[in-house]
């Protein structure tokens, strides 16, 4: 869709479907043909759109309107909706769902035509949609290339124009590092902020679904139909900028120049900047680890035969299981995982009194290639950024930055106090 | 914190899984397991 100089291809829709310029039939035939020419393996599975639209038309003529109205989205493989196998990127899973989750019901709602569900990590257990069982996405602004993950699928359908929207979920940087690798937005909200019902969970105590899509505006929107909050508008003129000493050592030279490109913008609003110490960030990993894998295990426990579990589930999954198996028969590990997190926490309610939000690269690199050395430590630590903010249950916005290596995409990540979204979308709009 | 073998093993039949040979498997989980020797350093436990 052409959207002329409106960036909310999300509002255009809805202008073109209520005034009956266009149908949402018409508009959903169109992503599915890009769908089916698409070669990147974004979409495990396509819904029936063109039943959803035909739908949505004919409430619209009879005066239906909803923020979403005819607008083509996509959800992530791992929440359910009735009728379709929810995967999660895995084998093991067949069976289908026989209930909407919760933010399927708000999309409906609002609606939007939920065209597919997008390719993930096997159980969102990792950040470059390799662990699949329906294999690799292709980033689409580089197909040698990994999209990220897990919610690599919903990025890279987003950047290749197969949808408007998409829905993923981040609990340790699932969203933002995606985003980052594929040139869009995604935003990680507050902690419990959007109904996380329905949706299969890798750790309950982390995780969050939230939005990816091409612009802040529509992020801005697809927020607020899915938390049922309106977003008042920030003033972010003057806002005070932590930047984060423990995070220095992790910088290369492309994310450096997120950084300056931060300063860059930030200033020429009137922000000042302050250093600011996260002194356990860098243990947001293996406190990560401890306490997500536990919750993983336990939710994974019921599912398939033992020879079942051993033939199909990938070899990250049975590693992050046993992972949790091991910690939940060592208690203090748990218990010393706990209260690092907690430092996590008040070290960030620290930080937030001496400035109102923190700007960081989201990722320490761009995206790395299939056949790099998973080894590398911008690989292994592709998280590095995102996992602190995630453990402290904060609000977090990835908005492309500048290009790095090989002229490709690198985001800033915008955290800020619980609940202080519209703040984040103020200041990544400076950023577009 | 180090894995063995034997271990192994036993959190293999705690995760309902069928993978006692599987030596990649038991690498890379120990690697994994030894990773969280960090949270010590953070804990102040370091002298311990």
């Amino acid at each position: 869709m052409n959207n002329g100089d409106n960036n909310n291809s999300l509002e255009l829709t809805r202008e073109l479907v209520k005034s009956g310029a266009r149908s949402a039939e018409q508009i959903a035939s169109e992503y599915l043909g890009r769908i089916n020419a698409s070669g990147d393996n974004c979409f495990i599975s396509v819904l029936d759109a063109m039943a959803q639209a035909r739908d949505i038309d004919d409430k619209a003529r009879s005066g239906f309107d909803g923020k979403l109205l005819g607008a083509v989205v996509a959800i992530k493989d791992n929440m359910r909706y009735i009728g379709s196998v929810t995967t999660c990127g895995s084998a093991i899973l067949t069976d289908k769902d026989t209930e909407d989750c919760e933010v399927v019901k708000r999309l409906k709602a609002a609606g939007a035509v939920i065209v597919g569900k997008t390719n993930m990590d096997e159980f969102a257990m990792g950040s470059s949609n390799a662990t699949s069982a329906y294999g690799n996405v292709l980033n689409p602004l580089d197909r040698t290339r990994v999209p990220g993950g897990s919610s690599g699928g919903s990025a890279a359908a987003v950047a290749s124009g197969l949808c408007m929207a998409a829905l993923g979920s981040d609990t340790g940087g699932s969203i933002r590092q995606p985003a980052s690798y594929c040139g869009v937005v995604g935003l990680k909200p507050t902690l419990g902020s959007i109904d996380g019902s329905g949706m299969y969970a890798l750790s309950q105590d982390m995780d969050q679904i939230g939005p990816i899509t091409k612009t802040v505006d529509e992020n801005r929107l697809m927020f607020e139909v899915l938390s049922g909050k309106a977003m008042e508008k920030a003033e972010v003129k003057g806002l005070t900028v932590g930047l984060v000493r423990e995070f220095e050592h992790w910088y290369t030279e492309d994310t450096k120049r997120v950084i300056q490109r931060a300063k860059e913008v930030l200033s020429s609003i009137g922000c000042r900047f302050v250093e600011v110490s996260l002194p356990s960030a860098d243990a947001a990993f293996a406190t990560y680890r401890a306490l997500g894998n536990t919750q993983s295990a336990n939710n994974l426990r019921n599912i398939g035969t033992a020879q079942e579990r051993t033939d199909k589930l990938g070899i990250e999954v049975k590693k992050r299981i046993l992972i949790g198996e091991y910690v939940l028969a060592h208690p203090e590990i748990a218990e010393r995982a706990k209260r690092v997190k907690n430092k996590i926490i008040s070290e960030f309610a620290k930080a937030f009194n001496l400035c109102d939000i923190i700007v960081s690269p989201s990722a320490p690199s761009v995206a790395f290639k299939f056949t790099d050395d998973r080894n590398n430590k911008e690989i292994v630590y592709s998280d590095i950024f995102t996992q602190p903010p995630s453990i402290a249950g904060l609000p977090a916005l990835s908005v492309p930055c500048v290009k790095g290596e090989s002229g490709l995409p690198i985001g800033v990540q915008l955290v800020g106090k619980k609940n202080a979204e519209n703040v984040l979308f103020e200041i990544g709009k400076l950023f577009e | 914190m180090l894995m063995t073998r034997q271990e192994f093993e036993s959190l293999i039949i705690k995760a309902n899984l069928n993978d006692a040979d599987n030596d990649e498997l038991f690498a890379i989980t120990a690697q994994a397991i030894a990773s969280l020797e960090t949270l010590k350093l953070y804990d102040g436990e370091s002298n311990e």
